[in-house]
């Protein structure tokens, strides 16, 4: 009657007891849209591209963050001008493909591509899973960024 | 009432029979919530929150939304008693509040039988799972409802004997006057205790409940006895039983918990601060449904805190644990009934 | 006396047919508002996707039926001690009442060792 010493045990109390305190505790599910999680510093979003001091974009088209990248996403494309200076004519990122670990930032060397901290990165739309360097600019631009995914 | 008139005794039966339906039907979208929100808790979630003031119009919207689905009918049932066995479920789950009183005015009917017309009433509601899992012609919902009456049937007995000992005490059956003995001398459930968990473990069961909830499995039976079943159909059996939770719940509370009667010590505080007009009419009510509500939480504590019993082991605890113990208060209570 | 009774079970009468109208109301009301367009996956026995195999009534578990019968049995038993219950105090000598229980509870327990020891309740 292994049953019978069951019932007289405190066994079940001791259930109920727990499921008990764990009703009058706070819920940690968050109540996302309107209230958001508090990211880390190290917290890894969409890239950024960030300016210089003048005002021009910081990325000098050297192509390490290309040749880095584990998931090819990132293309860059760059040319001369008549001065024989590098040009950025095209950059982007697909971030369908992106893996968000790090490297790009870690591997520039003038500071110019940030990960971000957006991470409300679902679309209906693939195509506009490639994000072109205005757009990131435009990110980096916004004095709010930084504030982006805490909450509102 | 007695000398009322026929006019005006119809008139406030009817009243009567009107407002106990919308208590018993509109208690099942309170529970569902209950229910949910509670689960959400013990789990640490919020549980419904959006419709409607922290989430209690969700219900609701479930209904409707159960209403205006697609009725499926499918192809190899068997169209009566496919048809029949929501209604079967419906009606006797509802009919246990025929004699159930919620107040010294709030109820229906009060025979000499009512524990007996409760009991015989509720048994009834198997025929319902046992039509639903038959005519679906379908091996999870026959199986669901071979185990769920084989269940019911087994606990049954335990239930019906652990009401014994509180009509040792009560000497009636009518459920107005066991109200009326514990008021002359206390709530059953101290002297019967053993009978109090009895018929709470065996009401557990009969209501399909966890940790007795084999008949709906999900994990191995998909959903029992109303697998096939869709639409308003659906939301019928999920009503019975809800209903049929809070009429165990209301039987209960009449035979162990005093009914309407106040607390002892804080009642009598709390009334004594209420004008009498309220404490006649309105403190019955609220007592009742407070030891309702705290059996309905008890019930959502219970289901989270427990696993599911095995087969085996459900009808092991039924026929060798609470058979012989319910036999044993019967003795019991007449041996110290005796001795006094 | 005897109208008195019958007139008390009356309200419950009622309640039946408001319950079932209610029951049967809201069947049809579905069955009227429901939208409408099976097709033939749609309304095929649901066995988990998969094409169902054979008949769902098939022969199943003879201790259902065990236990179906021993249900009434035992029923029967606990019906008989409600009247008993109720008139407890009022046998005299109440001993008399309770030797009398004993005695109809211990023939009982005759056969529901019996039944245990044949191994009727253990289902594994």
């Amino acid at each position: 009657m292994g049953l019978m010493t069951n019932i007289l045990q405190t066994d079940l109390i001791k259930g109920l007891t727990l499921t008990l305190q764990n009703f009058f505790k706070k819920p940690v599910t968050l109540r996302y849209p309107e209230v958001r999680y508090e990211l880390p510093d190290t917290f890894r979003g969409a890239q950024i591209l960030k300016r210089d001091s003048e005002g021009s974009e910081r990325c000098v088209g050297c192509g390490l963050c290309p040749e880095i990248c584990p998931s090819k996403a990132i293309t860059l494309i760059t040319s001369e001008d008549e001065e024989g200076e590098k040009r950025v004519d095209f950059y982007q990122i697909h971030l369908g493909l992106c893996i968000y670990c790090g490297y790009c930032q870690e591997v520039c060397p003038v500071d110019a591509v940030w990960m971000g901290r957006d991470y409300e990165l679902s679309l209906t739309d693939p195509s506009r899973l490639k994000v072109t360097k205005e757009e990131m600019l435009q990110k980096g631009d916004d004095p709010h960024y930084d504030r982006l995914g805490e909450s509102r | 009432m007695e000398n009322l008139g026929p006019t005006l005794t119809i008139l406030l039966t009817l009243v009567r029979i009107v407002l106990v339906m919308t208590i018993a039907l509109l208690s099942v979208p309170v529970m569902v919530w209950v229910e949910r929100k509670v689960s959400g808790h013990i789990q640490n979630r919020h549980g419904p929150l959006y419709v409607g003031p922290i989430g209690t119009l969700q219900p609701f919207a479930d209904a409707l939304k159960l209403l205006l689905k697609e009725d499926i009918t499918p192809a190899n049932v068997d169209k009566t008693l496919y048809y029949l066995a929501p209604l079967m479920a419906f009606v006797p789950a509802l009919m246990t509040f025929s004699v159930i009183p919620f107040g010294p005015w709030l109820k229906i009917a009060d025979v000499n039988i009512g524990v007996v017309l409760i009991l015989s009433v509720s048994s009834l509601g198997i025929y319902g799972l046992v039509m639903a899992g038959w005519s679906s012609n379908n091996k999870y919902a026959l199986l669901g409802s071979l185990r769920s009456s084989a269940q019911m049937i087994s606990y049954e007995i335990a239930l019906g004997l652990s009401v014994i000992g509180v009509l040792m005490h009560s000497r009636s059956l009518s459920l107005v006057q066991i109200v009326q003995r514990q008021a002359e001398t206390t709530w059953f459930v101290i002297p019967q205790f053993l009978g109090f968990v009895l018929f709470t473990v065996a009401a557990f069961a009969e209501t399909n409940r966890l940790p007795f909830d084999l008949p709906e499995a999900e994990q191995e039976l998909v959903a029992g006895y109303h697998v096939e079943y869709s639409s308003m159909k659906f939301a019928m059996f999920f009503m019975s039983e809800y209903v049929a939770m809070l009429s165990q719940a209301c039987v209960l509370t009449v035979l162990f918990l005093g009914g309407w009667l106040p607390f002892p010590i804080i009642g009598p505080l709390v009334e004594g601060l209420l004008p009498a007009v309220v404490v006649e009419w309105v403190m019955p009510l609220f007592w009742f449904f407070l030891k309702v509500g705290g059996f309905m939480f008890f019930y959502v504590w219970v289901r989270w805190t427990f696993p599911r019993l095995r087969y085996d082991q459900l009808m092991a605890l039924g026929w060798k644990v609470l058979l012989p113990l319910a036999l044993f208060n019967v003795f019991l209570t007449g041996f110290i009934r005796l001795s006094l | 006396m005897q109208e008195e009774l019958i007139l008390g079970y009356l309200p419950i009468l009622v309640f039946l047919i408001i319950v079932t109208c209610v029951g049967a109301g809201m069947i049809i009301a579905s069955a009227l508002i429901g939208r409408k367009n099976p097709n033939s996956e749609k309304i095929s026995t649901y066995e988990c996707g998969m094409v169902p195999i054979k008949d769902a009534r098939q022969r199943f578990d003879v201790r259902f039926y065990l236990i179906a019968m021993l249900f009434i049995l035992f029923d029967i038993e606990v019906v008989f001690l409600y009247p008993w219950a109720v008139l407890f105090d009022r046998f005299n000598p109440v001993i008399f009442g309770f030797i009398e229980m004993v005695l109809f509870i211990v023939i009982l327990l005759f056969g529901y060792i019996y039944i245990w020891r044949k191994g009727v309740l253990s289902w594994s």
